[in-house]
């Protein structure tokens, strides 16, 4: 026997308190540490996802929905540009590279991306088995591409028509042969199919030969150019003279980023806000418990006095009991979040294609464990005061 | 050992308790007997360093303990005083193994495996160690009780109105138990009492 046992066998002979208390602190904690992991992740992939990218040349239209689309890939682009007009704008003196992309098609919801090799590099990333596209028709995929769809090398393929998956319209007569599967980065790339800007003109201009024959292969279209500065000054000047004398639009990814971050913060802050309330409800459960502990077996912690324990062990007594229902709800909070996050990471990888990978979370746990233990402390400090004025003569009297 | 000089006390400054001065030498036995309100509750709580007096001292085995400090009368008590109740309090979250167990540990008493099963035998209550208390007849609630007040073998066993609520068979039985268990740990025993059944069962009565 000692104190710690002692609490356990006092915290299971009251078991639907027990619980109830267990299973809020431990929701709080759970969703506390989901809602944080999360705006995390969230945050860091979409960053990490920029790569540097300082402005990004499109069509008009919604900013935000060019740099989603072309960046990182996660909604449908505003429109097509020229590419011989674009090339204009990319030999501006401020201008240290601009890459190409031209987006439109998918194969079973993975989007086919024609660019340069250059866009490899500007995703930090390099062959990891075959060789890079060098032929019209030749793609390079993605790590998560190659693994969730089992895709090899000189395996061949045919892209559908649009950005979604069982697109009606495919293109039938010219597959798309991989010759080769990127590093995995775990960032935006790694579920892309890589082809060069030839292969999807190819395949645009013959579905439009089947339409019309009088084709011409002049009008060259790009969806956008994903532009780093050479000269950080040439973020100045260049968004808004592109935007004003020219048919292009251009958008600065990270501040279009930031409008979103403070557009999203409000859900994550309201989430956060409700799981700290439960978590004051939790510790008022937790407050009450051992409260209720302290008076109602009053006469048992008097008892225990008379068997030689003094004034520090009673104390000890209660804050071991809500030191032992706040780390078991502690860790049951922990296992939920992980739980959950797995179960998220899951739905939007079946349902997006985008892969998430939690960030290392340990700082997070450290920090709200200290905050639970603090809570433990004030629940004690708060409880223990009828021990102070415990009269165990009266107690014992009352009994005898 | 046990002795007590001029002890009073007073919960109020207009009611004082006077109490006269005890005696008693290794293993010696003693009743207090009284009327209800005259005090004996009051002075077996002095003599157990649960309260203390206003005047006067109290010596347990040569230690006066109305000298030493809180936490050193806490360790004392547990370690020699054994108290048995009238209606025996018990850790209701224990059994009946676990609380002997628990009294042992905030007594300081480490080897306990030996003692836990020697009591439960010598007061027949084998069958129902693993038992909580709240499922325990009267009697075997009582015998717990006296079990928990003489496990640790303490130097005095102080018993407060142990047989008030027992019919005569058991009240005799109570009586015998706690004198067996003194003389076992060759311990002092007294027991106050306002039950005029047991009076003529010590040879050595004060009465309040």
């Amino acid at each position: 026997m000692n104190i710690v046992k002692l609490s356990y066998k006092n915290i299971i002979a009251k078991p639907l308190q027990t619980f109830l208390t267990v299973l809020i602190l431990s929701l709080s904690i759970g969703l506390l540490l989901g809602v944080k992991q999360l705006n995390k992740v969230f945050e860091s992939q979409l960053q990490q996802s920029l790569n540097g990218v300082d402005m990004v040349v499109g069509a008009k239209g919604s900013p935000l929905q060019l740099v989603l689309s072309t960046v990182l890939h996660i909604d449908n682009p505003t429109g097509n540009i020229s590419y011989n007009e674009a090339k204009k704008i990319a030999e501006n003196k401020y201008i240290g590279s601009a890459i190409p992309i031209a987006i439109g098609d998918n194969y079973k919801g993975y989007k086919i991306v024609g660019t340069s090799i250059d866009y490899v590099d500007l995703n930090k990333t390099s062959i990891e088995a075959g060789a890079m596209f060098n032929k019209t028709y030749e793609v390079v995929i993605g790590n998560a591409v190659s693994e969730n769809l089992n895709l090899n090398i000189g395996d061949t393929f045919y892209s559908g028509h649009g950005m979604i998956e069982n697109a009606v319209e495919s293109h039938d007569d010219y597959p798309l042969k991989v010759v080769g599967i990127l590093k995995p980065t775990q960032n935006v790339i790694d579920r892309l199919i890589l082809t060069n800007l030839e292969s999807i003109w190819h395949l645009h201009e013959h579905e439009d030969e089947n339409d019309n024959q009088d084709h011409t292969h002049d009008n060259e279209d790009i969806t956008a150019l994903l532009i780093k500065f050479k000269n950080k000054r040439g973020l100045l000047f260049l968004p808004r003279n592109i935007n004003e004398n020219t048919p292009f639009q251009a958008a600065l990814p990270k501040y279009q980023l930031d409008k979103l971050f403070k557009f999203t913060a409000i859900g994550t802050k309201a989430i956060t806000w409700i799981a700290l309330s439960i978590l004051f409800v939790s510790g008022i459960s937790m407050f009450v418990s051992l409260y209720r502990m302290v008076k109602e077996r009053a006469k048992e912690l008097a008892l225990i006095r008379t068997y030689g324990a003094n004034r520090n062990t009673l104390i000890l007594l209660v804050f071991s009991e809500g030191l032992l229902v706040g780390v078991f709800s502690f860790f049951l909070g922990v296992l939920l979040a992980t739980f959950s996050l797995q179960a998220i990471i899951s739905l939007i990888k079946d349902t997006y294609k985008q892969q998430i990978y939690l960030l290392e979370y340990q700082n997070d746990i450290l920090e709200l464990l200290l905050f639970i233990f603090g809570i433990i402390i004030i629940a004690t400090l708060i409880a223990i005061r009828p021990i102070f004025k415990m009269d165990i003569s009266k107690i014992i009297s009352h009994e005898s | 050992m046990l002795k007590t000089v001029d002890v009073t006390f007073s919960y109020t400054k207009e009611s004082s308790f006077n109490f006269p001065d005890i005696e008693l030498t290794s293993s010696q036995s003693l009743l207090i007997f009284g009327k209800s309100g005259i005090g004996k509750t009051t002075l077996l709580h002095l003599l157990a360093g649960i309260l203390s007096p206003d005047n006067g001292n109290i010596f347990i085995n040569n230690t006066n303990i109305t000298s030493i400090g809180s936490k050193k009368l806490d360790a004392f008590r547990g370690r020699h005083i054994g108290i048995v109740f009238q209606n025996t309090i018990a850790v209701s979250s224990l059994t009946v193994y676990e609380n002997l167990q628990a009294r042992l540990y905030f007594s300081g008493i480490s080897k306990q495996k030996k003692a836990i099963e020697n009591i439960l035998d010598q007061l027949d209550l084998v069958s129902v160690k693993n038992q909580k208390p709240n499922t325990l007849s009267t009697g075997q609630l009582q015998r717990l009780g006296i079990a928990l007040g003489v496990i640790h073998k303490p130097d005095i066993i102080l018993a407060d109105e142990p047989t008030s609520s027992l019919d005569d068979e058991n009240c005799e039985l109570v009586i015998d138990l706690l004198k067996s268990q003194a003389k076992k740990s060759n311990a002092n025993l007294i027991i106050i009492t306002h039950d005029q059944r047991i009076k003529n069962s010590f040879t050595n009565t004060i009465v309040l």
